[in-house]
């Protein structure tokens, strides 16, 4: 008979996506069952190269349908000391990918004791969306600086990539391209750069639905000389204080019924038959001790 | 023990009007002549697979909005006459006051038309109208509306009253059964005693007197919160009614939060506040992303 142990390490996950409830879901929405929406799409994200580096900037809006989910996300993700990537689509997607890809650059940079590449990031990004055929929803734009200078691509959901001076991603991208395309000019400086991601960006949160809130901007110079301006542009506070309701009575609220159970505060015991101790101290002699 | 009867509002769910094999057979069109449902559409109703059919009357309209399936299926040519402007639009009805309101923004997907078209209606001293949902069949019922109202005040002397115009709105809105006109109608006004009062519909002309009613795409945000702060609803000590000023203060809040988390809900509000007085007109500012 399998013991608690063997049924707590064939629940373990194995790493990658659980594909196991796929086909019973087939068979629900083919009988016509709706499936829930992740929190998405509406967003503007946006890079520019200038002189000494690339400037990202995000909205920072999250959507569910309709309804404005968090007013003040962040869209700019950390993938290694010199690189960062804003994240437009599905919410959870944008944040494990970009997670997972950080992730496997640490590990990368302890094996072989290099700064990462953006080159690097970018490969294995792709590679990651490509293999999922575009049923993980990140769009990226992916900005850092390394041996080679500042770079910056664009990664959309089906794995393919671009690599330009000027970039826009997300349900904004077309208002935040159209202040790129008047304003944009070679070797900008520093702060021209952020005055024209910023204008973007503001492009998208007036005018596309999906994009609202305040402006974040991340400014990478080189390695560890990386600058987070979260809340860059706080445009939209609230217009008026509310003012009702002013109060709200105590018992305002019918109570229907009403049971009073007492917290029990004593001491809680677990007994668990295949337990063995902790090993705190060397063995003596002949296998586990226990006391 | 059979459930208790529920009166299910209509919402027009077809927002594209497919062209298919039902309609013809149920509408005898010039494509179809006189053949009966024994012709040759019978059998290949039966077979499940649809009959060539002529262009439509919406099938010209505009070659990027006609979705038409290609591949080895029945094809279907589709037009939708309807889209959904969105904004949230609302009247309150106090013992001697009325407030309807409505945001000034205009909308479809993820994209603003313009962050100034009211959509509130002033009818006469007595009464405002304020409309959400497709704002060409807004428009337009307003024409159709005000046109009725002058020729009622030309043959009977006198302003129509609110309550008159509640049942000339639902009677126009069901002349339409069969193609509904999308928009969601709210009218806030005084009645014959001076009481305030306000009819609620839905797109086919149902309607009922309520004393607070929200229609739009900021209705789930706020029609709980006005049933509870203004109707006190739920509430087992009931303070006060709430005065005019109060009433506006409400509103303001109501409309500022929707603000925040309605996509749809923005750019400003424009209020009618009715009293013994007639219908004083203000604006404030709400957020523009």
């Amino acid at each position: 008979m399998a013991s608690m142990n063997d049924v707590v390490q064939s629940l373990k996950p194995a790493g990658g996506f659980e594909f196991d409830l796929c086909a019973r879901n087939n068979m629900l929405k083919q009988m016509g069952l709706k499936a829930p929406k992740a929190t998405s799409t509406g967003t503007t994200i946006v890079g520019l190269v200038y002189k000494d580096g690339v400037v990202l900037g995000a909205d920072t809006r999250a959507t569910g349908d309709t309804t404005v989910e968090d007013k003040n996300c962040e869209k700019i993700h950390y993938i290694a000391p010199n690189v960062y990537c804003c994240g437009a689509g599905t919410a959870a997607d944008t944040e494990n990918t970009t997670a997972l890809i950080s992730s496997q650059l640490e590990l990368h940079r302890l094996a072989t004791g290099r700064h990462s590449r953006v080159v690097t990031a970018l490969t294995l990004l792709k590679r990651m969306l490509f293999r999922y055929q575009g049923h993980v929803s990140a769009a990226l734009v992916l900005g850092g600086v390394d041996l080679n200078g500042p770079h910056l691509y664009t990664i959309y959901p089906h794995g393919s990539t671009d690599e330009l001076p000027y970039v826009t991603m997300g349900s904004g991208s077309l208002a935040a391209m159209g202040v790129f395309e008047a304003g944009w000019k070679e070797n900008m400086s520093e702060d021209e750069a952020v005055d024209l991601v910023a204008a973007a960006i503001r492009a998208g949160i007036f005018n596309d639905l999906g994009s609202g809130s305040n402006v974040d901007v991340t400014i990478i110079r080189g390695v560890d000389d990386v600058e987070v301006r979260r809340g860059y542009q706080i445009l939209n506070p609230r217009p008026y204080a509310r003012v009702r309701p002013n109060d709200l009575t105590r018992g305002t609220t019918t109570i229907l019924s009403e049971t009073r159970t007492p917290i029990h505060a004593g001491h809680v015991e677990y007994t668990n038959e295949d337990a063995v101790d902790m090993e705190t101290s060397p063995v003596e002699s002949g296998g586990p001790s226990s006391s | 023990m059979a459930f208790p009867m529920q009166r299910e509002l209509y919402l027009p769910t077809v927002p594209t009007l497919t062209v298919s094999s039902q309609m013809h057979s149920g509408l005898s069109g010039p494509s179809l002549g006189s053949h009966g449902p024994s012709g040759p559409m019978a059998a290949r109703l039966a077979t499940g697979k649809q009959a060539p059919v002529a262009p439509s009357r919406f099938s010209a309209a505009s070659s990027s909005s006609a979705a038409v399936t290609v591949g080895s299926g029945p094809k279907t040519a589709a037009f939708s006459p309807y889209v959904l402007n969105g904004g949230t639009a609302l009247a309150l009805a106090g013992k001697d006051f009325c407030i309807v309101a409505g945001d000034t923004r205009m909308s479809a997907g993820y994209e603003i038309h313009t962050r100034n078209k009211p959509k509130t209606y002033r009818i006469n001293d007595k009464c405002s109208i304020a409309m959400a949902g497709m704002q060409a069949d807004a428009t337009n019922l307003i024409k159709m509306l005000r046109f009725r109202i002058a020729m009622y005040e030309r043959k009977m002397g006198k302003p129509m009253s609110t309550q008159s115009l509640a049942q000339l709105v639902s009677t126009t809105l069901y002349r339409r059964r069969f193609f509904p006109i999308y928009a969601f109608v709210v009218i806030g006004g005084l009645d014959e005693d001076g009481v305030g009062s306000v009819y609620g519909y839905d797109a086919v002309g149902s309607f009922e007197r309520s004393t607070c009613c929200v229609q739009g795409s900021g209705t789930s945000l706020l029609q709980p919160v006005l049933d509870n702060q203004f109707d006190f609803k739920n509430h087992s000590i009931k303070p006060d009614e709430l005065t005019l000023d109060e009433s506006i203060d409400l509103v303001k809040d109501v409309f500022v939060s929707a603000g925040e988390r309605d996509i749809y809900t923005g750019d400003s509000v424009e209020m009618h506040i009715i009293t013994a007085d007639g219908v004083r007109v203000e604006t404030f500012d709400l957020k523009r992303d």
